[in-house]
């Protein structure tokens, strides 16, 4: 059921050593300064991209922001100078990277909306920070089009 | 995390109530007062004396409330890892307060823009909502070693042997000491009746350095001498360091986590990069000695400002002119090379280099060659591998497999080894001789280029070593560290330390 919901997804680059290491740095050092390398290419992607009406980002659970201190999807958009909206909410799940690929295909969809923007023929753009299996955009997208979102495509930093 | 401010308790978010106002810690405050029939947690105290832990190190270990019931017994105490006063950052855990180091964002957990700290940042993140952990309560009486507090039994040389007896008066008289000790003088055993008088006075002792490869050898070594005492190793990913030892050998980037921890603090290589650059690093070190310890310098090339102190009488000193094995240091010759660089461009060895590598690889004498840059050492690298079969590898500081090639040299099964100024320290290969090319390059400084010299002849069995330094022209540097290794040598025929010449040789 979630085929097909997500039209297309970008990525700047591919995840090697180098994007490894910005990333750890990033998301577990917590140094959010590390956001604002990315801010030049996000600008130039976004304009390539298909025209849309929202950005959203994708969302931390509560437990895991509180750890974090923030969201580094947020950090990526606010150090890139990009307006966005908040409209999914996330359950805190088991730590992806402790699942197996195939587990992590088959999770349940974890997001919920919560914005109370009009979604209904809007044309959405997902940001996340890494494209691993999909599956975490294909479940907001699944949640985004269920809410009758006219187009959800997304783009990552990694894949 | 954010408290409700009961001065002069702080409550942490979780026990509060809904309607008190949360704020962070933005102040250190007099100490609560001591409840001392509170049942304190021993390890909790082994944990946290000495130390300025982040709350969010001590949460991994502990939980919450049991740091609370310690904060309202009187027995530990907050205060913020970030001070802004004036809107000017400070970090008080690694003391910089250079504003390009220090970066603000909106913060989920205060709720409020949220500075941090860049510097430390290695070591956990602290933060305006990030208070520092300190125990304020009966610090842990040290345990003395059971004896012998030393089991080593091997003898000093004359030389350590003075060093030794220097060291020993310092820490007794709780004065400062520069051990300017040659490359080879065999400093670790200079420090064993200094450390042993330490631990029978129940003194804590450190040992800093500013390399991990240090605190990697020194460890087992100190461990073995003093058996019945505990050692800690601390470094970037170590494992115990949350223990509190009587001896303890860290590197200076994990003092960050000490205050006021160390009777006795011997800093070792204080010229070496990056303490030598890092003032947050130095004053690492003073905040993590007691105020009244004693402080000692142990260096084969001070610089200029501890030279300078020595000099005016500002820091006792004892120069250890001698190696161990009592024979003198090789002098380097400097040899001219003309434009090596042009020539490595045209893929080809310069002749002299070549000259002197042949004759070796030829005589089976282990070589290492230093390279002041990486594309010039991979140049040379695929050069020498053309055009002979003899072993060769290249090590630099970004290399993974940097540790296996230099264990590779050491077992004798690389007869080359090509290097950046990474291995002017510390590396000890049986036999080896040393070229420098580009000995004229700004990165060989006259205390590398004394280090790297000091890479030869360490061995007792092969105490002679040849040392060439190939330059486009002479450098002050290359003057300097010639003049010094000299000086070195005059200094211990004076005194009596070399070995003199045997009949027929
Ligand atoms: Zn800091
Ligand atoms: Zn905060």
């Amino acid at each position: 059921m979630y085929h097909n919901v997500l039209d297309q997804n970008r990525s700047l680059y591919m995840y090697n050593e180098a994007l490894k290491e910005l990333i750890k740095r990033l998301k577990y050092q917590r140094d959010w300064k590390i956001a604002s390398c990315f801010a030049d290419e996000m600008n130039k992607m976004i304009r390539e991209f298909p025209a849309y009406d929202l950005i959203v980002p994708i969302p931390l659970g509560n437990r895991r922001l509180h750890e974090r201190g923030f969201n580094q999807t947020e950090a990526l958009l606010y150090e890139a100078n990009l307006p966005f909206t908040s409209l999914l909410a996330r359950k805190d799940g088991e730590k992806q990277s402790k699942k197996s690929k195939k587990e992590r295909i088959h999770t349940e969809n974890p997001f919920s909306l919560v914005g109370k923007e009009e979604l209904p023929g809007k044309k959405i753009l997902l940001i996340d920070d890494l494209y691993t299996t999909g599956t975490t955009l294909r479940h907001a997208a699944y949640t985004l089009k269920n809410a009758e979102a006219k187009a959800v495509n997304s783009m990552t930093i990694g894949r | 995390m954010r408290f409700v401010d009961q001065s002069p308790y702080w409550i942490p978010q979780d026990f509060a109530h809904e309607n008190h106002r949360l704020t962070r810690i933005s102040e250190t405050r007099e100490l609560p007062p001591l409840n001392i029939d509170f049942p304190f947690s021993e390890s909790l105290r082994s944990l946290l004396s000495g130390r300025q832990l982040l709350l969010d190190e001590v949460t991994t270990l502990y939980p919450l409330d049991v740091i609370h019931q310690h904060h309202l017994a009187g027995f530990i105490t907050y205060e913020p890892s970030i001070l802004s006063s004036n809107s000017k950052p400070r970090c008080l855990r690694c003391h910089q307060q250079d504003p390009t180091l220090f970066f603000s964002h909106p913060c989920a957990r205060c709720k409020e823009e949220c500075t941090y700290c860049r510097k430390c940042i290695n070591m956990g993140k602290a933060s305006s909502c990030t208070p520092i952990v300190l125990w304020c309560g009966p610090e842990a009486p040290l345990s003395l070693p059971t004896e012998p507090i030393l089991s080593w039994e091997g003898t000093l040389s004359k030389p350590q042997h003075e060093a030794s007896m220097n060291l020993v008066a310092a820490i007794k008289n709780k004065t400062s000491l520069l051990i300017w000790a040659v490359c080879g003088a065999g400093k670790t055993e200079m420090l064993f009746s200094g450390i042993e008088y330490a631990l029978s006075k129940r003194l804590r002792v450190c040992i800093a350095t500013p390399r991990t490869d240090v605190v990697l050898e020194l460890v087992p070594r100190l461990k073995q001498a003093f058996s019945s005492s505990t050692v800690a190793g601390l470094y970037g990913g170590s494992e115990d360091r949350f223990g509190s030892a009587m001896i303890t050998i860290s590197t200076t980037h994990q003092l960050y986590r000490y205050r006021h921890a160390f009777d006795v603090m011997i800093v070792d290589e204080v010229d070496a990069f990056p303490y030598s650059m890092d003032e947050s690093l130095q004053k690492a070190v003073e905040h993590s000695r007691k105020k009244d310890a004693t402080l000692i310098y142990l260096s084969a090339t001070p610089n200029k400002s501890i030279q300078a102190a020595a000099k005016r009488g500002e820091l006792p000193m004892v120069a250890i002119s001698a190696r161990y094995h009592a024979h003198p240091l090789p002098e380097p010759v400097p040899k001219w090379i003309g434009n090596w660089k042009k020539s490595i461009d045209r893929k080809r060895i310069p002749i002299p280099l070549q000259k002197w590598i042949i004759h070796r690889l030829t005589n089976q004498i282990p070589i290492l060659v230093f390279v002041p840059n990486i594309p010039y050492m991979e140049r040379l690298e695929k050069l020498l591998s053309t055009s002979t079969t003899a072993k060769i590898a290249a090590v630099h500081a970004e290399d993974p497999g940097r540790k296996e090639r230099v264990q590779q040299m050491r077992d004798n099964q690389l007869a080359l080894l090509l290097t950046t100024t990474i291995l002017e320290r510390g590396v000890t290969f049986k036999g080896v001789e040393v070229a420098v090319l580009g000995a004229e390059e700004e990165i060989f400084t006259e205390s590398a280029l004394v280090q790297i010299a000091g890479r030869a002849g360490r061995n007792k069995d092969f105490p002679k070593g040849n040392v060439t330094f190939f330059h486009h022209g002479y450098t002050k540097a290359i003057l300097e560290a010639q003049a010094h290794i000299r000086q070195m040598n005059l200094d211990a025929k004076k005194k009596g330390w070399l070995l003199t010449a045997k009949k027929g040789t």
